[in-house]
């Protein structure tokens, strides 16, 4: 009894042997150290076996499939017999199987615009006006080029208009058209008396699209503030335009 | 007994799902029949790559287009409106037998997109980029992606439509 006490094994006990409690499960006698490295050496036999016929991941994914519930060793050996076929066939198999793959085309797309190029084709002009003792406002309007006189002033002739521009780009493109402000200065040549433009705008507001042939006419018109006695001369002053894709 | 049962039912599933494995027969000819047999792609293209409208600028530069939709513009290339948006793609997968992998384009892959005016003028398309996700379909049978790149645009880029074409490849599938 004390050689048996002395021999039995106190400790973790192989997986294959978890069910058991206490009994060698093959013979029904108590564990020794004896059977238990015996155990142990036929285990790593085992695996031995496993490693040269199967790849480690393959043996671990069936070990799982395949639980061994009870160390027997005869059904042991015949599921392992098993599952080296089972592995071989599908080692078999996959090797075999065809390399699937699933295509298609798609296409990618994209438009280049011509650049656009803007020119002033009249410039914006105000015409010749007769200044009186209190001055007023030549007002052009933006849609029709109408000028029209208010105060003391009087409007000389008809050489008042908008100022026009020409763009040219992509044909029917949208474009919007900005001015840098809607006032500017305009000053005497040859001197240094101004006169104040404000309300620059663009004829039927700043979005726009080129026609068929790719070009746009657009005008600008504002008012202009005259103020009494103005010193005759030619005033001039200029203002930005900008035309940009949208 | 089972666990043999189940084992032999697991291994005929098995043969089952692997296409093209076949048993032979006995040799007996007596003449000869051909077929042309074609599989209905389960992969389908959604929507093209569009770059929209563009202006090459004073130095030109580049628009990505990533696969959610958004941009990113270098240099004097700027868009001029249009539709803008990557390419989609959707496909259908069945379960436990596709486990698709997406295989290109990729980043190292280009391509050109030509304007029919100007064929030696072409706009060079590369850097793909695509949302696929192999965990995104895993719970799915339906599933769509997106391919987005980047489109380098010449200062002196003709104006005009270009066009190219990808090819968009799922590996297992």
């Amino acid at each position: 009894m004390r050689k048996a006490r002395n021999n039995a094994i106190i400790g973790r006990c192989p997986r294959w042997h978890r069910w058991d409690s206490g009994r060698h499960p093959s013979r029904g006698q108590r564990r020794t150290r004896q059977s238990t490295a015996r155990l142990y050496r036929q285990l790593a036999a085992r695996k031995s076996r496993a490693a040269q016929s199967f790849s480690s991941a393959l043996t671990t994914t069936f070990q799982s499939s395949f639980p061994i519930m009870r160390h027997n060793r005869a059904v042991t050996n015949r599921l392992f017999r098993v599952r080296r076929g089972a592995l071989a066939v599908m080692v078999a198999l996959l090797g075999a199987a065809p390399a699937y793959a699933g295509n298609t085309s798609g296409a990618a797309q994209t438009s280049i615009l011509d650049r656009l190029s803007v020119s002033q084709t009249e410039d914006l002009d105000f015409g010749i006006i007769a200044p009186g003792a209190s001055g007023g406002r030549v007002t052009i309007q933006q849609n029709t080029g109408r000028c029209s006189a208010s105060g003391s002033l009087t409007l000389l002739g008809d050489r008042c208009h908008r100022g026009a521009f020409e763009v040219r780009g992509d044909t029917n493109a949208r474009v919007a058209i900005s001015l840098g402000s809607n006032t500017t200065i305009l000053t005497r040549v040859n001197g240094s008396e101004t006169m104040r433009v404000d309300q620059l705008r663009v004829n039927a507001g700043p979005n726009k699209q080129l026609d068929g042939s790719g070009e746009l006419v657009f005008h600008v018109a504002g008012r202009l503030a005259v103020g009494g006695n103005q010193t005759p001369g030619l005033y001039q002053g200029t203002f930005a335009v900008t035309v940009e894709y949208r | 007994m089972k666990k043999q049962g189940f084992l032999a039912a697991f291994m005929a599933a098995l043969v089952l799902a692997v296409p093209g494995y076949s048993v032979a027969g006995a040799a007996n000819p007596t003449g000869e029949a051909s077929a042309d047999v074609t599989v209905a792609s389960r992969l389908n293209k959604e929507a093209d790559m569009d770059f929209g409208l563009l202006i090459p600028g004073t130095a030109g530069g580049t628009i990505t287009v990533r696969p959610n939709g958004t941009q990113a513009v270098t240099g004097t290339a700027t868009r001029a409106g249009g539709s803008f948006h990557p390419a989609g793609f959707s496909f259908e997968r069945r379960i436990f037998r596709d486990y698709p992998q997406y295989a290109g384009p990729r980043a190292t892959d280009s391509i050109s997109l030509v304007n029919p005016a100007y064929p030696g003028r072409p706009m060079r398309l590369r850097n793909f980029t695509t949302d696929f996700s192999q965990f995104a379909y895993f719970f799915r049978t339906e599933y769509e992606f997106h391919v987005g790149g980047t489109l380098e645009v010449a200062s002196d880029q003709p104006a005009g439509a270009y066009t190219g074409t990808f090819t968009v490849t799922l590996d297992n599938f």
